[in-house]
């Protein structure tokens, strides 16, 4: 059985995000989960790193990508988990060689690690369903996981609003990184949007 | 769950109230001018600017107004808001009933509604009239990639470059296509079109590094990377490319090959490690940290 999966306000946000910035393009990134335990095999991502939007097929920039991804997770104490793949057009989002390729990268480091497929459809509709169907490796192939909600309460409304008011024209994939090393793909401005809107 | 959405909205509505742009009309029109001359697609503020300052001082623009109307609707399509598209595209129509530019248009209005076979039939009909229309192609092409039809798309650009080997755009058009297939080998063959017509361009040199090095092949990657690191030294995929295929080749070869190599790698890692330190300082020390820790994780990898 794989293990249950939930998924922070803010991972959630990012991910919006980043597929809002670039509509016209296909997208991807990483998530990021506290390390699960022999006990509990639980997945809580608790961040998303936006990887690319311009040529999703090559390999450097995302071995470049990677790798300083995971000095970072070490030294936070998470571990890349998950990932998430967008393609550029509307249709059918079952998972693509290469988003089948990087993610069985990420399970040889994780055996319980999630595929997020985005329906592009669902953007249309942030506040009624979740943008993404996940998909774990059950003997070397890739399945559906048949679990509806993942997103922890309230997410789709914030992410919802945080579209609406514009927030992804800050938000730094590393693609942009790259272009300008000073832009951070940490986005901690996120979570200070959040914030805001969120009455505590 | 209703209420505290609403919530959340009444706040953001209000701060981006204050966000509307305080711009003068000539500011405005100076700024669209400046995005049409520089090709700069910031769609979602050309139609706000339009809906808060210009459309209101439409008449103060004189003869520019129809390259506005023009502008504006291409740039409503991209954040889908049909009516503002329609709007202009009338106008456009009215003043010029016969223009071919103004019938594009019609057909990209289409193409936003998912009316693929209208607008289809628009482009062959300007094709008739006109069979070197250009753009005319190019729509059909971004047709056949939306229904996601790649094949056709493919064979249809390749014609189309047969005609107009120079179009360098359309080869990076190809170039991404055939990516999106898999096929690194001929995704090459149109990187080097565009070197050939552009030598001194390190972007193109850096891309072919990248489809190389995906296709495994380190010893041309890295002089491809090499190549765009020296015309543009600033270029950080070109000197992060250079070090991992150096990297790669040092893990695989000897002698003095492998002395070479390892040194190239080291230039780069200085390179890049430089770059973060000047640019980051010392209040991000801690993301210059992670960089360090990644050229140090490489080098383990290789030795």
């Amino acid at each position: 059985m794989p293990p249950d999966v939930s998924v922070s306000v803010i991972a959630y946000c990012k991910l919006v995000l980043h597929l809002s910035k670039y509509p016209h393009c296909a997208v991807n990134g990483v998530l990021l989960a506290k390390k699960p335990t022999k006990e509990n095999r639980s997945l809580h991502f608790v961040d998303v790193i936006p990887l690319f939007h311009l040529a999703l097929e090559l390999t450097p920039m995302l071995e470049v990508a990677m790798t300083q991804i995971e000095s970072y997770c070490s030294q936070q104490g998470l571990i890349i988990a998950g990932y998430y793949h967008a393609g550029a057009v509307i249709g059918d989002p079952s998972p693509t060689f290469i988003a089948k390729r990087i993610a069985d990268k990420i399970c040889e480091n994780l055996s319980d690690g999630c595929l997020f497929m985005v329906n592009n459809n669902k953007l249309k509709q942030l506040e009624e369903s979740e943008i993404y169907r996940i998909y774990c490796r059950h003997d070397g192939k890739w399945e559906i996981k048949d679990q509806k909600v993942t997103v922890e309460e309230d997410g789709m409304p914030i992410a919802s609003a945080l579209v609406d008011a514009q927030v992804y024209d800050q938000l730094v994939d590393f693609d942009n990184h790259l272009d300008n090393i000073t832009l951070d793909w940490k986005n901690t401005f996120v979570q200070e949007h959040i914030e805001r809107v969120v009455p505590q | 769950m209703r209420n505290r959405k609403s919530r959340f909205l009444t706040q953001f509505l209000t701060r981006k109230d204050k966000m509307a742009y305080s711009m003068s009309v000539a500011e405005a029109k100076a700024f669209l001018r400046k995005v049409r001359e520089d090709q700069i697609r910031c769609s979602k503020k050309i139609v706000d600017i339009w809906e808060e300052v210009l459309v209101k001082n439409s008449f103060s623009l004189g003869e520019e107004v129809w390259l506005v109307y023009e502008q504006v609707c291409l740039a409503a399509l991209d954040c889908a808001q049909l009516d503002i598209a329609e709007g202009c595209y009338q106008a456009l129509k009215a003043q010029f009933p016969n223009s071919l530019r103004v019938r594009k248009l019609e057909g990209m209005i289409l193409e936003a509604e998912e009316e693929y076979d209208r607008a289809m039939a628009i482009y062959e009909d300007i094709l008739e009239k006109d069979e070197t229309n250009a753009i005319a192609t190019k729509r059909i092409i971004a047709i056949l990639k939306a229904q996601n039809k790649i094949q056709d798309a493919v064979e249809k650009l390749n014609k189309y470059l047969k005609e107009h080997s120079l179009d360098t755009e359309a080869w990076l058009e190809l170039c991404d296509m055939y990516l999106h297939e898999l096929d690194y080998n001929k995704a090459a063959f149109c990187i080097e079109e565009c070197i050939l017509s552009n030598p001194h361009n390190h972007l193109y040199h850096q891309k072919l590094g990248e489809i190389k090095y995906s296709q495994c092949e380190y010893q041309e990657a890295r002089s491809y990377f090499a190549h765009a690191a020296k015309l543009n030294p600033n270029n950080m995929r070109a000197l992060f490319g250079l070090h991992l295929s150096a990297t790669n080749l040092v893990s695989s070869q000897k002698g003095t090959q492998k002395t070479e190599n390892a040194r190239h790698a080291a230039w780069a890692a200085k390179q890049i490690k430089d770059r973060y330190k000047t640019q980051l300082g010392k209040n991000r020390s801690g993301d210059v940290k992670i960089v360090e820790d990644m050229l140090e994780a490489l080098k383990m990898s290789s030795s």
